[in-house]
């Protein structure tokens, strides 16, 4: 029981070098900048940043960086849900309804401040839980097989696309899109070339940093493109005026923090995933629960506190599967994920196994970079605003600089920059016909891993499809896959998937 | 409600050829040994292009029955706040970039490509968005070659 306090002290001796603490300090500063600003989020930044780790020695440093990203995008992206209306992440989107309701009424400071010391009390909540239950899950996950992580790929399949799709049909062509361009390349295990259409440069496979770079900055930069003629200045609220938090905020807030943290960590930690579903249902509730209902609308603090600190929560959760099954459950853990491969690195009970000094280094960089996203979040908050003041047309040109200097810089060949291009037309085609982009980024990550899995239980059975029902830890998560796939479908949820979506939309 | 399923529908007819063309790559894969099988490495892809094409003939069939007025209205709406020429112009240029690094150097192809970008996007300031483009040309160009050995092409004057 205490090994796991030995570890986490070591992981805290080796977090609190000056080259790692520097590294943890440029990950929340720059996530919390790509969170500020809209249509760059952390998958896009970590992709970006993918090509110039891979000079790193040690890959620890790395991590520490990618894991500091991931949470500053968290807290930069309720900055500008409730300063500018426009949620940088479908995660942002209830923040949104009322942070932004309390900012048109002269509140902006209180709606700031309960969002990041929400954030901060529920990251370190979820944080806490992350440390105590990563190693017992890594323990039961050595009994997994490969069929069963099979299963668990089929389960992530599922559920991500239900909780990022409007339309089934549309989320799971997606996800076929996916996995098509992931099985581009090499076949792992005969060799024979896929789906290259005789290019040699695609032997390799399309890169996820080519995928997730396309879709996401070229897709996006498109996309603008095409509205900013027709443009609007959006308005910011300049948060200058009046106290941080009364008393009366405090004593309001600190209950819908604690359900949120309650509520946001274990919908993380499933393997069903995404900080979509706990934040929206934090907001109700709250609502439900609040004295003030006739706040709710314009702008009750309790609809910001409890969202945040779900949304934070969740993030520590979404570490879960990842570190222990290899499983991410958004489309950022996935990217996370590729930068575990390419370190050779393999996420899940090994991890703790083999890298032991890794995974706990990286915990323990979670909770120093919580802290330092607190120091930096109110305080600097006129800082922020400025950000949201970049202009947009040198904001996205600069992305656009960004995203082919880090193409051409992991393949230097332009043959590679003009497949990110396509993808990148893909992608602005996607939005505008609403197919979720998520179920690619997983599709592309995981699908050859779960073909591998497969592969290789079949081969074991010698080719019994027996296998895959052949224990009882299997069954379940075949079952549990399968209910992933129908509940969505059940008519009184779907109704509310597309309320959710419709939300989630509004950009 | 009367909204238009053209362009859903040709949404549909391109997303069912991305998969019959995978198909056919799928069915170009070497596999003398596997042929099929369900171990070999044309059923992964098989069932991937199998499942596109299902799911577009599912995606062309609701136009028809039991249409969704809600995506038929997102769709158009989207299209009427749709300024085309201006993402193609961008892309042309991007794909202009990419060609232009080699020939120009990086920082002079980025210092072009900031400034015709940020004015395709809407900027009146091109003093600033030279500076600006000049500016991350040559840090980048410097940083990528400094810090992470990677040489980025340097054009006839060496930057």
């Amino acid at each position: 029981m205490l090994l796991f306090a030995a570890n986490l002290l070591d992981g805290f001796r080796e977090v609190l070098t000056l080259q790692n603490l520097l590294l943890a300090g440029a990950g929340v500063t720059l996530g919390t900048l790509v969170g500020v600003l809209p249509g760059i989020g952390p998958a896009l930044t970590i992709a970006l940043l993918l090509p110039i780790t891979f000079n790193f020695d040690d890959p620890t440093g790395a991590f520490i960086l990618f894991a500091g990203i991931y949470a500053g995008g968290m807290y930069g992206g309720s900055t500008t849900s409730i300063l500018l209306n426009t949620p940088g992440e479908s995660a942002s989107v209830a923040t949104a309804i009322e942070g932004f309701q309390m900012a048109r009424r002269g509140r902006a400071r209180p709606a700031l401040a309960t969002a990041a010391i929400g954030s901060f009390v529920a990251g370190t909540i979820g944080i806490v839980a992350l440390t105590l239950i990563a190693e017992p899950v890594a323990e039961f996950a050595v009994r997994f097989r490969a069929e069963d992580y099979f299963m668990l790929t089929l389960l992530a399949f599922a559920s991500v696309t239900a909780l990022t799709s409007r339309s089934l049909i549309r989320g799971y062509a997606a996800l076929a899109l996916g996995l098509l361009i992931g099985f581009v390349g090499i076949d792992q295990l005969t060799g024979q070339s896929r789906l290259t259409f005789g290019v040699d440069q695609l032997g390799n496979g399309i890169d996820i940093v080519i995928v997730a770079v396309g879709l996401f900055a070229v897709g996006e930069a498109l996309h603008m493109a095409s509205r900013l003629r027709g443009g609007h200045d959006d308005e910011i609220i300049q948060p200058d005026e009046g106290h941080w938090m009364t008393r009366d905020d405090w004593r309001r807030s600190w209950k819908p923090w604690l359900r949120g943290a309650g509520i946001g960590f274990p919908f993380g930690a499933l393997p069903a995933g995404g900080a979509e579903v706990p934040t929206f249902l934090s907001y109700a509730t709250e609502r439900q629960l609040t004295k003030h209902p006739d706040e709710f609308g314009e702008g009750a603090i309790e609809g910001v506190a409890g969202p945040e600190a779900a949304n934070n929560a969740s993030f520590s959760g979404t570490l879960v599967p990842l570190l222990t099954l290899g499983l991410p459950t958004s489309a950022t853990a996935a990217i996370m994920l590729a930068a575990f491969q390419i370190f050779n690195l393999q996420p899940g009970p090994e991890l703790f196994e083999r890298n032991s000094d890794l995974v706990w280094t990286l915990i323990a960089s979670l909770y120093v970079g919580n802290v330092m996203l607190l120091l930096l979040n109110l305080p600097l908050i006129r800082v922020w605003v400025k950000v949201l003041e970049i202009p947009r047309p040198l904001l996205y040109a600069g992305i656009l600089v960004f995203a082919t200097l880090g193409v051409y810089s992991i393949s230097g060949s332009t043959t590679e920059v003009l497949v990110m291009f396509a993808i990148g037309v893909l992608g602005f085609f996607m939005r505008r016909y609403d197919f979720p982009i998520a179920p690619v980024i997983l599709g592309v990550i995981l699908g050859p891993l779960m073909e591998v899995q497969a592969r290789r239980a079949l081969v074991g059975s010698g080719e019994d499809l027996g296998v895959f029902v052949g224990r009882p830890l299997t069954v379940i998560l075949l079952l549990l896959a399968i209910a992933a796939f129908i509940v969505p479908n059940l008519p009184a949820l779907s109704g509310w998937r597309r309320e959710r979506a419709a939300a989630a939309d509004e950009d | 409600m009367n909204v238009s399923w053209t362009r859903p529908r040709i949404a549909g007819v391109v997303l069912l050829a991305m998969g019959v063309v995978a198909l056919i790559a799928t069915a170009a894969i070497p596999s003398a040994r596997y042929g099929w099988s369900i171990t070999g490495p044309r059923f992964a892809p098989l069932l991937a292009s199998g499942l596109l094409i299902l799911l577009a003939a599912a995606f062309l069939l609701r136009t028809w029955w039991r249409p969704d007025p809600e995506f038929a209205e997102h769709v158009s709406r989207e299209m009427a706040e749709t300024h085309w020429p201006t993402p193609g112009m961008l892309l042309a240029l991007l794909i202009g970039y990419v060609f232009s690094l080699e020939l120009l150097g990086y920082a002079l192809a980025t210092t072009i490509f900031v400034w015709l970008a940020a004015w395709l996007l809407g900027s009146d300031k091109p003093v600033r968005d030279v500076i600006v483009g000049l500016a991350l040309g040559v840090v980048a160009g410097y940083a990528f070659g400094e810090w992470l050995n990677v040489q980025l092409p340097t054009g006839p004057w060496g930057v």
